[in-house]
């Protein structure tokens, strides 16, 4: 034993450790979220803030203008994703206040059917928000959106999605003083 | 403007920035004229947190003056002394809005790090790493506050700024992880870590009505602090067994609430580059979790177990059997600032909480390196050093 025993035990446990920490982390995965958030607001006011297109386009990434056509149809503006520019025309083909509002785009990209579904959220948490796109595959829209309806969840809630801030130092400049800390 | 910036893994350096300005229009810029060292600062330093980039702006426990604020910032006046709270609270969500501000569901700009490691994303701190929003932190000659009226807090006059700093995180840490502690008449509380936290987090304790509160550590000078200015027990953990020594100093029935105070670079015998290059090759950092094992291990049965310690990832050797079968309530959290800020100033202004004694050293910013390692060797009695971006 002595000094050969106690350097194995000490390795071993470290050993052991490591393996555990390894073994933890793999669980720790990229997981899809499912485009659905719970705003702390009634229902009606969240759906009131949805259903105002020009209002929502304001809060939603990429969008850069929408026009009304008439109560039912809106022409969107979309910059930012894909190769330029994206139009499209979307039509409302159900509208249920303050449950439910469906809708169907049309144009290449972005082209997808949508259906939004406001349910009031247990002991006053406020409104449960759900999404369901089918679009074509490769899901590209889906995969914006849940960050898309983060992004209401902060305007109804914070009154303003917070900017990151500004950070535009290069990877390396030379330190005016520095050192191990 | 000069910021004193992560380098990565271990170093830290003084460098240009850009300043920052106002991009939302709750925002308010603080012209820094002191910012504290904190122990968790350590943690992101020494690379156990992840998301941190070369160039983050450490720093979050901090005052400073208003000089610029956004268009919807209602209750802040520029040229107002304020001390600011790490963590950014958007006031509307289900969390802020039940005074649980740390769990804010909005302020972080990108919670993707945060939902994998941890399933979800808490709220956004100032000085951290991306894993809290990335936010520039206050070791700098100014600092972007977002959701600035929630979040800086007007100084008492009669307060200093050297008492008034620790009202930002230490205080209310330390407040928050005893009430965590549910205390009732006669129980005894143990603490361990006598650095800001543990030392605010033992006179929180008796505050609130402890019977006795003891303070482990092994730094000498800390805990003579600790003796001298809060006025409890102190035991040696160098010198003595800390079970057997909590045993006998409740008769048996081992303390009522445990505070844990030091978090995941925590003594264990092996030390900080234990794991060295197998930690590496494997890209894993276990933490150490020493302290919340002799907590669970010393507390009573059907008692209370605080962590106010920073943990970010994954520990092992955690004592799950003793803490089901001694029906132990395991509580943590980082603190509400905006619940427990005006707490911890009125406790001040009252004189019931005393803070001021914890800065040990004073310097201009240029010297932060310096600052953390003397922080971090806990060298020539250094208890907090606060840099003054201003000189």
């Amino acid at each position: 034993m002595g000094v050969a025993g106690a350097a194995v035990g000490y390795l071993g446990v470290r050993a052991v450790r490591l393996m555990a920490a390894v073994r933890a982390g793999a669980e720790i995965g990229v997981r899809r979220r499912p485009p659905a958030v719970t705003i702390h607001r009634p229902p009606t006011e969240v759906y009131a803030f949805w259903r105002d297109l020009p209002n929502l386009a304001r809060t939603l990434g990429h969008v850069t203008r929408v026009d009304e056509v008439d109560d039912r149809r809106s022409r969107w503006v979309l910059e930012g994703i894909g190769p330029a520019r994206v139009e499209f025309t979307l039509e409302i083909v159900r509208d249920e206040p303050p449950r439910l509002i469906e809708w169907r785009a049309g144009d290449e990209l972005l082209a997808h059917q949508g259906r939004v579904e406001f349910t009031r959220a247990p002991g006053n948490r406020g409104t449960e928000v759900r999404l369901h796109v089918a679009g074509p595959p490769g899901g590209r829209i889906e995969d914006l959106l849940y960050g898309e309806l983060r992004r209401v969840k902060q305007t109804l809630e914070g009154g303003e999605v917070l900017a990151v801030g500004r950070r535009d130092l290069p990877a390396r400049v030379p330190a005016a003083t520095g050192g191990r800390a | 403007m000069k910021a004193l910036c992560w380098e990565g893994v271990g170093r830290v350096a003084v460098r240009t920035v850009p300043d920052p300005r106002i991009e939302n229009d709750r925002d308010a810029i603080v012209r820094v004229t002191a910012s504290s060292v904190c122990g968790s600062d350590l943690h992101l330093i020494d690379g156990y947190v992840p998301g941190m980039r070369v160039g983050d702006v450490l720093g979050h426990e901090f005052v400073g003056e208003v000089v610029e604020t956004g268009p919807e910032v209602r209750t802040l006046q520029v040229g107002e002394q304020v001390v600011v709270g790490p963590t950014i609270g958007c006031g509307g969500c289900w969390f802020c809005d039940t005074d649980q501000w740390a769990l804010c569901d909005n302020t972080n700009p990108d919670p993707t790090l945060p939902e994998r490691l941890w399933g979800q994303s808490p709220a956004a701190a100032l000085g951290s790493s991306q894993v809290a929003g990335g936010l520039a932190g206050s070791h700098a000659e100014y600092v972007r506050v977002p959701f600035a009226d929630y979040g800086a807090y007007r100084i008492p006059l009669d307060l200093t700024p050297e008492s008034a700093i620790y009202a930002s995180d230490a205080a209310p840490t330390g407040w928050m992880a005893a009430e965590m502690c549910d205390i009732h008449g006669g129980d005894i509380v143990a603490v361990w870590g006598a650095g800001a936290v543990g030392q605010l987090a033992a006179r929180a304790a008796a505050v609130l009505g402890a019977e006795r509160v003891v303070v482990i550590d092994r730094v000498t000078d800390r805990l003579a602090t600790a003796r001298d200015n809060v006025g409890v027990d102190t035991l040696d953990y160098t010198g003595v067994d800390v079970q057997e020594a909590l045993l006998e100093l409740t008769a048996g029935r081992g303390p009522d609430a445990c505070i844990e105070a030091v978090g995941m670079e925590a003594d264990d015998g092996v030390g900080p580059d234990g794991h060295g290059w197998a930690g590496r090759l494997l890209g894993v950092r276990p933490e150490r979790p020493t302290a919340v094992r002799e907590a669970i291990l010393a507390c009573r049965k059907g008692g209370t177990v605080a962590l106010s310690g920073a943990f970010a990832g994954l520990a092992d050797g955690f004592p799950l059997g003793a803490l089901m079968h001694k029906g132990l309530t395991l509580r943590s959290g980082q603190q509400h600032a905006q619940k427990y800020l005006p707490v911890v100033l009125d406790q001040m202004a009252r004189g019931d909480i005393r803070a001021d004694y914890l800065t040990t050293h004073s310097m201009p910013l240029s010297e932060g390196p310096r600052g953390y390692d003397l922080f971090r060797r806990r060298a020539d009695g250094c208890l907090r050093v606060i840099f003054r971006p201003q000189d």
